[in-house]
C-alpha cells in the first residue's frame, strides 16, 4: 500500500483536506518514541487503497520543535508527498515548498484557500507555477471540496525534478523570483473580519469579548452534555436497568454481588449510590462524564477551527509566561473543568518537557473536574454559594502559586509564545466531528479502563476492610493539620478512587461549613484520579510523575493547614 | 530601534535579525524577514508578546525574541 504524506505550513488547511480525502476510518496515534500525535487514515485512487497520513505542520525541513522533528522523519517513510500550499501567503509557503523538492520523494502541490485568495486580490498564474517548480499544481478550496478530485487525479503525475541544491539565502532569492513571475495582487480594502480579528486580540477589547466567549463555550458544553444526557445517554441505561436486575438476582447476595452490583438502594440499582462495577461502574464514566468529554472535545475542535482559540493565548500568555508555561496553557485547563485525562492528555501541545511538567503538576492539584465540580456543590451547596466560591477561590490562589513557585525551581526551557494568528475561518462541520470522534475515542480507550480498575479495587480494598485501617493510621494528618474529625481520613483515602463515594462518607460526620470547605479543597487538591495518574504516568515517565505526586501530597498539606488558620482560626 | 520599541499603529522596515543561524532561519520562514514592512497591531500588557502583521498576516510573538528583530520606522 501506498504512503501518501500531507505536508505544508500549519494553518493551511490540511486537515479539511485530510477529512475530505479519508473515510470514517482515521486514527490519531503517537509517532513512537514521541509525544507527537498525528492522524492517519485510508483512500482510494484509481482503485488502490493508499493510506494518507495528515503530517504534523512545519514551516521548514531542519527542525526546531518535536512536531517538525517527527514531520521530518515521516519524509523518508512516505511514497508521494502532497505539498499543502496557502494561495494567500504563498510566498513564505514556497519553502518548504522548495526544501521538499530537494528530496528524492515525488511531490504534487495543493494550492489551497484558493477562494480567499481570489477574494483578497492575489491571482496566481498556476500553469507557469507548475512549470517552474516541474510537479502538478492544483488549485483547491478543501472547505467546499472544490479542486479535490483534481488532486487525487493527478497525483499519478507527482515526480521529483532534479533540483540543484540551494542554501537558505538562495531559495529566498529563488522565491523571490518565482513570486514575481506568477503572482499578482491588487490593493484591496480591510474586511469586517479584520477589524473583528484586531478587537479580538487587542487586550482592551479582546479581554472582555473572551470571557465572552468563554462564558459562551461552557454554556455549550452544559446545553450538549445535557442534551447527551437526556436524549442519548440516559435512555440507553434505561434500557440497560432491567439486564443489571437480572443479573443482580441471578447472582443473589454475596461478595460478588457486592464488587459486581454493589449494594441496591431500596431494592433498585441506584446507579451513583450502588458502587458495583457493572452498575456504578459502567455509568460515571458512560452515564456522566462522555457525554461531557464530547462535549468539550467539540467545543474545543470549533474553538480551534474557527482560529479563536490563538488570539485567546495571546491574550492570556502574559499571565501564564510567570508560571513558566505560554498562552497555549489554558488548553488543558479548559478540557480539565470537563475531565483531567484529556486535559492531561493535551499538555502534549506545550513544547518543552519543564512546561509539559508544570501545567500537568498545575491541573492535576488545581484544576477541578466535573466530578471534583460535582462533589464541592455536593457537598456545600446546601450552605450557600458562599462557601462553593471560597474552595473555587482557593483553588484559583493554589494554581497562581504553584505555578509561581514551580517556574522558579523547576529546571529547563520556557520558550516564547510565537505562532501565527491565522484569519478567521468557517469551520468544516467533517472535520470538526472527526477531530471530536478522534479525541473521544482515545478518552474511551485510555481512561475508562482506569475508571473500572479503580471501582473495582475499591470495592475489593472496602470489602476487605483494609480502607478502614489506612484511615486510622492518617487520622494525625486530618485531625491534627487541617483541623478536621478523625473519621474523615476514610473518606478522604477513598477519594483518591472515587470523589463521589468520599462526598457521601464526609457529610454525616456533622462538620461545620468551614471544616467542609477545607476537606473539599483538599479532596480536590491532593490527588486526581487513578485514570489521570496512568496518563500522567504515560505522559510524564515515572521519575516526573513521582515528583508531581510529592508536589500534590505537599499542595494538600500546605493548603489544608493555611485554610485551617485562616478559616477556622485555630 | 528594535521591533520591540515600536509602539502600536507604527509602521517599520525590518533591517536585520540577530541571533543563531537556526533562530533567524525561524524567524524569516514564519514571515519575518529583511525588508518586509511591519505593522504593531497590539502589545499585550505586563511583558505580554506583540502582535504584528506582515503581508496581511498577523504573528505573535514575545518580547525576548522581537527585541532581537532590528527595524527602522517608515515614514
Amino acid at each position: 500500500m501506498n504512503i501518501i504524506l500531507l505536508m505544508g505550513n500549519p494553518n493551511v488547511g490540511k486537515s479539511v483536506i485530510f477529512s475530505r480525502l479519508t473515510g470514517a476510518n482515521v486514527i490519531a496515534s503517537n509517532y513512537p518514541g514521541t509525544t507527537v500525535e498525528f492522524t492517519k487514515g485510508t483512500m482510494q485512487i484509481g482503485g488502490c487503497r493508499a493510506e494518507l497520513i495528515d503530517v504534523p505542520g512545519t514551516y521548514c525541513l531542519e527542525p526546531t520543535n518535536p512536531a517538525e522533528e517527527v514531520a521530518v522523519r515521516m519524509l523518508d517513510e512516505g511514497d508521494i508527498i502532497v505539498n499543502v500550499i496557502d494561495s494567500t501567503n504563498l510566498e513564505r509557503n514556497l519553502y518548504l515548498t522548495l526544501e521538499l523538492l530537494e528530496r528524492n520523494t515525488p511531490v504534487a502541490v495543493a494550492l489551497n484557500m484558493w477562494d480567499d485568495a481570489k477574494h483578497n486580490g492575489i491571482s496566481i498564474d498556476v500553469e507557469k507555477l507548475e512549470k517552474i517548480l516541474g510537479v502538478p499544481v492544483v488549485p483547491t478550496v478543501a472547505l467546499t471540496g472544490e479542486g479535490v478530485k483534481t488532486l487525487i487525479s493527478r497525483l499519478k503525475d507527482a515526480h521529483s525534478p532534479p533540483v540543484a541544491p540551494r542554501n537558505e539565502a538562495e531559495k529566498w532569492t529563488r522565491i523571490g523570483e518565482i513570486i514575481k513571475s506568477v503572482q499578482r495582487i491588487e490593493h484591496r480594502h480591510h474586511s469586517i473580519w479584520e477589524s473583528i480579528s484586531d478587537a479580538t486580540v487587542k487586550p482592551t477589547t479582546g479581554l472582555p469579548i473572551a470571557l465572552g466567549v468563554i462564558f459562551l463555550a461552557f454554556s455549550f458544553v452544559r446545553f450538549i452534555g445535557e442534551g447527551l444526557i437526556g436524549y442519548v445517554f440516559g435512555p440507553l441505561f434505561d434500557l440497560y436497568t432491567p439486564v443489571a436486575m437480572e443479573i443482580s438476582t441471578a447472582l443473589g447476595p454475596g461478595i460478588l454481588h457486592e464488587i459486581l452490583i454493589g449494594s441496591l438502594v431500596e431494592g433498585e440499582i441506584n446507579y451513583v449510590e450502588s458502587m458495583g462495577l457493572l452498575t456504578t461502574g459502567i455509568f460515571v464514566p458512560f452515564g456522566m462524564v462522555l457525554p461531557y468529554i464530547l462535549a468539550f472535545y467539540l467545543g474545543l475542535s470549533i474553538l480551534e477551527d474557527t482560529g479563536y482559540l490563538p488570539r485567546l493565548s495571546v491574550l492570556v500568555d502574559n499571565i501564564f509566561h510567570r508560571f513558566g508555561l505560554h498562552g497555549y496553557a489554558i488548553v488543558p485547563v479548559f478540557l480539565g473543568l470537563g475531565c483531567n485525562v484529556p486535559g492531561a492528555l493535551s499538555t502534549r501541545i506545550l513544547e518543552t518537557k519543564k512546561q509539559r511538567f508544570i501545567s500537568a503538576t498545575l491541573l492535576a492539584i488545581a484544576v477541578p473536574c466535573m466530578a471534583q465540580i460535582a462533589m464541592v456543590f455536593g457537598i456545600l451547596g446546601s450552605y450557600g454559594m458562599k462557601y462553593v466560591l471560597m474552595v473555587f477561590a482557593a483553588l484559583t490562589a493554589i494554581y497562581i502559586a504553584a505555578g509561581l513557585i514551580l517556574n522558579r525551581y523547576v529546571k529547563g526551557e520556557s520558550p516564547e509564545l510565537f505562532l501565527e494568528i491565522p484569519p478567521y475561518r468557517r469551520p468544516f462541520f467533517g472535520s470538526l466531528l472527526k477531530k471530536t470522534w478522534m479525541r473521544t475515542r482515545s478518552f474511551l480507550l485510555e481512561a475508562v479502563p482506569f475508571v473500572f480498575l479503580g471501582v473495582l479495587l475499591i470495592n475489593i480494598l472496602y470489602a476487605a476492610g483494609i480502607i478502614g485501617t489506612l484511615g486510622t493510621f492518617l487520622s494525625p494528618v486530618v485531625s491534627g493539620i487541617w483541623g478536621l474529625p478523625k473519621e474523615a481520613a476514610g473518606a478522604l483515602l477513598v477519594g483518591f478512587m472515587r470523589k463521589d463515594v468520599a462526598v457521601g462518607m464526609l457529610l454525616p460526620l456533622g462538620m461545620s461549613p468551614l471544616q467542609l470547605v477545607i476537606a473539599a479543597t483538599v479532596l480536590t487538591v491532593y490527588f486526581p484520579c487513578v485514570a489521570t495518574f496512568a496518563v500522567l504516568f504515560r505522559e510524564l515517565g515515572i521519575k516526573d510523575l513521582v515528583r508531581s505526586t510529592l508536589l500534590m501530597i505537599a499542595a494538600a498539606l500546605i493548603v489544608g493547614g493555611v485554610m485551617r488558620l485562616i478559616l477556622l482560626g485555630v | 530601534m528594535k521591533l520591540t520599541d515600536l509602539q502600536p499603529g507604527q509602521k517599520a522596515r525590518i533591517l536585520r535579525l540577530e541571533g543563531g543561524y537556526g533562530f533567524q532561519r525561524n524567524l524569516r520562514t514564519r514571515g519575518i524577514r529583511e525588508g518586509k514592512i511591519v505593522e504593531i497591531i497590539t502589545r499585550q500588557p505586563c511583558g505580554g508578546p506583540i502582535v504584528i502583521s506582515i503581508e496581511d498576516r498577523e504573528i505573535a510573538i514575545g518580547r525576548g525574541m522581537a527585541s532581537r528583530v532590528i527595524v527602522e520606522v517608515e515614514k
